[in-house]
C-alpha cells in the first residue's frame, strides 16, 4: 500500500513537471495568442484561430489567452514574471513602452526585412505606430485604425429636435447638455469611461500633449492652467444639474446597465441616472448598436473640444506583437503575416478591432461591413480626412498610476464631482503627481 | 533501499512533502522575495532596482495611503464584532436538536461557502444600485428614494459590511461547537437557583466560551485586513477611495500601477499592523478569557 502511494505521489510530481511548459516550448508549432476583449472577440478571434490553424502547414494548435482590458495587463504581467508570455500577444500603444523597455518585445524588422512578415500592404504610418521612442524597432503591427469619437442616443435628440454636429464645440456641448437636461431629464457624461483620453483632448485643443517626451524624461504636458477647464466643466455641469454624478455611476455591472439606456423609463428620477453620450473609441460603435435596446438609436460625432480639428486624433489599434519569450519566431511571425494580411480574418472580424489598417483587406471588405462596421469605417474616414491630427499617444512608465485605473486622474474628477476640490486645486495636483510619478 | 522507503517516518515525510514543498515554494520563497522587492523599484517587467528605504519613506506621505488604512480599519472594527454577534446569536438558535436543525445549519452556513464568489459580488453589487432589489425592499415601506448606497462615500463601506456579516458560517461553527462542550449539567443546577435563560448566557456560557469568542475574533480581525475580494469586484475601491481597503491598494500599485516594490513595502507594513494587532489581542486576552472553561 505504501510503496504504491509513494508511486503515486512520484508519478503525479513527474507529470506536474511535465506539464510546466514554456511558451510553444516544444518541436510542434504550438502557439500561444493573448488578447483582451469581450465574448463576442473571443468567439471571432477562436474562428479566426481555427481557419489559421487549418491553413497552416506548420502551426498545428494556437493556445486562446482571452481576458477584460484590466484583467489582461495584469496577466501579462504575472505571466511575463514567469517568463510565460505568449508567443504573440495584442498590443496596445499605451503600454508598449513598459514592454520594449523591458526587452519583452521582438524588433519586427528583420522578420519584415526577410518576409517572414508581409508588411508590404501595410502603410508606413501604420508601421511607424509601432515605434517608441528612442528606439528604431518595429515592435508591434496594428491591426486596425479608431479614433477618438462620442457616441450618443440619436433618439432623444431626434426626439427633442436637437443634432449633435460633427466637430462639436466645447461651448455647443455644455448648451446641448443643458437643453437635454431641460427638456427630458437626461444628463449628461463629459469624462467617460477613461477620463484621460477627454483630459488628451482637452490638451491637444490647447496645442500641447497629455505626457510630453520631448526632454530627457517624460513629463505631464502643458501647464496646470491648460488642465483646469478640463476640471471646470464637470464642476459646472454638476452644478448646473446637466452633468451625470458619479453615483449613479457606482454599482453599474456590464452592457446590460449602461448608462445610455438604463435604468429604462420616462419617471425623472430614473432619467437623471442616463446619459445622452459616451465619449469612447470609434470601434465602440459596434458594441453600442449591439447592445443598445431595439428602439435606441446609435450616434456618432467627435468628442467636443475647442478645436476639435486640431484635437481628435486616430490611433492605431489592437496591435499584435511577438514577444521574446516565443520559442518559436518563424510559427509566429507566420501567424501575425497572415493575421495582417488575410481578408478571410478580416471578414470574421470586420470592425471589431478597429478599420483594417491594410488598404487591400480594407477594400475587400468593404461590401461585407455590417451597418455598424459600415458607419465606423465612414467616421475614421472623416476625421482622418483633415478632421483630426497626428499625434504619438505612448504613455510612459507610470502613467498609469496617474491617469490609469483607479488612478489619481480618477480620484480627483471624483472630488470635484462632489464639490471637495476646486478645478484650479485639481489641475494643479494631477500636475504636480504626474510630474513626480512619470519617469 | 525498498526498506528504506518502507520506514514509517519515511513515509511520513513524503506524505507531508507535497506540503512542505507547497510551503516552502509559495510562502517562505515569496515572503522572503517580497522582502528584497520592499527595498527596490520592481514593475514586474524589468528587474528590480535597489533603492534602499525609498518605498518606506514614500509611506509617510502617502494620502492615499492615509485614506486606505481609514477605511479598512472602519471595516474591521464595523464588520468584525458585527459578524461575531451575529454568528454567536445564530449558534445560539441553531444549538437546540431538532429533525431540521442539520438542515437549517448548512443553509446557514451557505453564505459563507458562497461569499467570495464573484457571482455573489455581482449580486451584491445590483441589489444595491439605485434601481436595485434592497431600494425595491425600502419600496414597501415608503423609503425608497432611489439612494445610490454604493455611490455615496457614508454608505458605500456599509454594503461591504453588510456582506461580511452576511458570512458568519464558519464562526457560527465554531461557535456551535464550543456551546457543545459546555455540560448539561451547568444549566440545570443554574435553573434550579432561579437564574433566567438571558442570566445564563451572559453569566454561564459566555464565560465558558470566551476562548472560542477569542480565537474568532482573531482570525475574523486578520482576515478583515486582509478583506480583497468584495472591495474589488463591488466598489472598486470607491467612492472616493471609501472602500479602498489596504489589499486592494497594494494590488492597484502591483498590477494596475507597475509599483511592485511599493506594493511589497506595504505588505510588510500589513504584517506588521497584523503584529501589533494581534499582539494588543493576546495581550488583552488574561483580562476576559477564561481558561478554564470547556470550549
Amino acid at each position: 500500500m505504501k510503496k504504491s502511494i509513494t508511486f503515486c505521489l512520484a508519478a503525479v510530481m513527474a507529470f506536474a513537471l511535465f506539464a510546466m511548459t514554456a511558451c510553444g516550448g516544444n518541436d510542434e508549432s504550438e502557439l500561444v495568442f493573448g488578447w483582451w476583449g469581450g465574448d463576442g472577440r473571443a468567439a471571432q478571434t477562436q474562428e479566426i484561430i481555427d481557419l489559421f490553424v487549418e491553413q497552416s502547414d506548420t502551426v498545428v494548435y494556437i493556445e486562446p489567452v482571452i481576458a477584460s482590458w484590466g484583467d489582461y495587463w495584469d496577466m501579462m504581467l504575472t505571466r511575463s514574471l514567469a517568463g510565460d508570455l505568449p508567443c504573440v500577444m495584442q498590443q496596445d500603444v499605451a503600454r508598449m513602452i513598459e514592454f520594449v523597455a523591458a526587452g519583452l518585445l521582438q524588433d519586427l524588422r528583420p522578420l519584415i526585412a526577410d518576409g517572414r512578415i508581409d508588411a508590404r500592404n501595410i502603410p508606413q504610418s501604420a508601421l511607424d505606430a509601432g515605434m517608441v521612442p528612442g528606439s528604431n524597432g518595429i515592435y508591434a503591427i496594428p491591426t486596425g485604425m479608431n479614433v477618438t469619437a462620442m457616441t450618443y442616443n440619436a433618439t432623444l435628440l431626434r426626439e427633442l429636435g436637437l443634432e449633435a454636429p460633427r466637430n462639436l464645440t466645447l461651448a455647443q456641448f455644455m448648451d446641448l447638455g443643458r437643453e437635454i437636461y431641460a427638456r427630458s431629464g437626461v444628463r449628461t457624461n463629459w469624462i467617460g469611461a477613461d477620463p484621460s483620453i477627454q483630459l488628451e483632448i482637452h490638451l491637444r485643443a490647447q496645442g500641447a500633449n497629455l505626457f510630453d517626451f520631448s526632454g530627457p524624461t517624460p513629463r505631464m504636458g502643458g501647464t496646470p492652467a491648460m488642465y483646469e477647464e478640463f476640471f471646470q466643466v464637470i464642476a459646472t455641469g454638476i452644478a448646473e444639474g446637466w452633468h451625470i454624478r458619479p453615483e449613479h455611476l457606482a454599482g453599474r455591472d456590464g452592457a446590460e446597465m449602461e448608462p445610455m439606456w438604463y435604468p429604462p423609463g420616462d419617471e425623472p428620477e430614473f432619467a437623471n441616472m442616463r446619459h445622452w453620450n459616451n465619449p469612447v473609441w470609434s470601434n465602440m460603435l459596434t458594441n453600442a448598436m449591439n447592445d443598445a435596446p431595439d428602439w435606441m438609436e446609435i450616434g456618432m460625432t467627435s468628442f467636443p473640444s475647442n478645436n476639435p480639428q486640431q484635437a481628435s486624433f486616430g490611433r492605431s489599434s489592437m496591435f499584435l506583437a511577438i514577444t521574446t519569450q516565443a520559442d518559436d519566431l518563424d510559427a509566429a511571425a507566420e501567424f501575425v503575416s497572415w493575421f495582417i494580411n488575410s481578408v478571410e480574418a478580416y471578414s470574421i472580424m470586420l470592425g471589431d478591432r478597429g478599420v483594417a489598417i491594410n488598404p487591400v483587406i480594407a477594400t475587400a471588405i468593404q461590401p461585407l461591413l455590417t451597418p455598424p462596421a459600415a458607419r465606423q469605417a465612414e467616421f475614421v474616414s472623416w476625421t482622418n480626412a483633415g478632421n483630426s491630427s497626428p499625434f504619438f499617444a505612448g504613455r510612459p512608465e507610470g502613467a498609469a498610476e496617474v491617469v490609469g485605473t483607479a488612478g489619481e486622474l480618477q480620484r480627483l474628477t471624483d472630488l470635484v464631482a462632489a464639490g471637495e476640490l476646486t478645478p484650479a486645486a485639481a489641475a494643479q495636483m494631477i500636475f504636480d503627481f504626474g510630474n513626480a510619478t512619470v519617469r | 533501499m525498498r526498506k528504506f522507503l518502507l520506514k514509517d517516518n519515511v513515509a511520513g515525510v513524503v506524505f507531508a512533502l507535497p506540503f512542505i514543498i507547497g510551503f516552502l515554494s509559495f510562502t517562505i520563497v515569496p515572503m522572503l522575495l517580497s522582502a528584497y522587492y520592499s527595498f527596490t523599484r520592481f514593475n514586474i517587467l524589468r528587474p528590480p532596482e535597489w533603492i534602499g528605504l525609498e518605498n518606506y519613506r514614500r509611506m509617510l506621505t502617502d494620502e492615499r495611503l492615509r485614506e486606505s488604512l481609514f477605511a479598512t480599519f472602519y471595516f474591521v472594527f464595523a464588520s468584525v464584532p458585527l459578524r461575531l454577534i451575529m454568528a454567536l446569536a445564530v449558534a445560539m438558535l441553531l444549538f437546540k436538536s431538532t429533525k431540521m436543525m442539520g438542515i437549517y445549519r448548512a443553509m446557514y452556513y451557505l453564505p459563507s461557502m458562497l461569499g467570495g464568489s464573484v457571482a455573489v459580488a455581482i449580486l451584491w453589487r445590483r441589489m444595491f444600485f439605485a434601481t436595485g432589489t434592497f431600494n425595491s425592499i425600502l419600496d414597501v415601506f415608503g423609503l425608497n428614494r432611489n439612494f445610490a448606497w454604493l455611490g455615496d462615500s457614508r454608505t458605500a463601506i456599509w454594503v461591504l459590511i453588510l456582506l461580511a456579516i452576511w458570512q458568519f458560517g464558519s464562526a457560527m461553527l465554531i461557535f456551535l461547537a464550543s456551546l457543545k462542550q459546555i455540560p448539561t449539567t451547568y444549566y440545570e443546577a443554574a435553573s434550579i437557583d432561579g437564574a433566567s435563560k438571558v442570566r445564563q448566557f451572559f453569566k454561564l456560557t459566555l464565560p465558558l466560551i470566551t476562548p472560542t469568542i477569542f480565537f474568532n475574533l482573531m482570525m475574523q480581525t486578520i482576515a478583515g485586513f486582509l478583506t480583497f475580494n468584495s472591495a474589488f469586484l463591488i466598489s472598486q475601491g470607491g467612492p472616493f477611495n471609501s472602500t479602498n481597503f489596504f489589499a486592494l491598494y497594494m494590488y492597484n500599485h502591483t498590477f494596475s500601477w507597475g509599483n511592485a516594490g511599493y506594493a511589497s513595502a506595504l505588505a510588510w507594513f500589513m504584517l506588521s499592523v497584523l503584529a501589533v494587532t494581534t499582539g494588543i489581542l493576546f495581550g488583552t486576552r488574561r483580562f476576559w478569557v477564561y481558561d478554564g472553561g470547556f470550549s
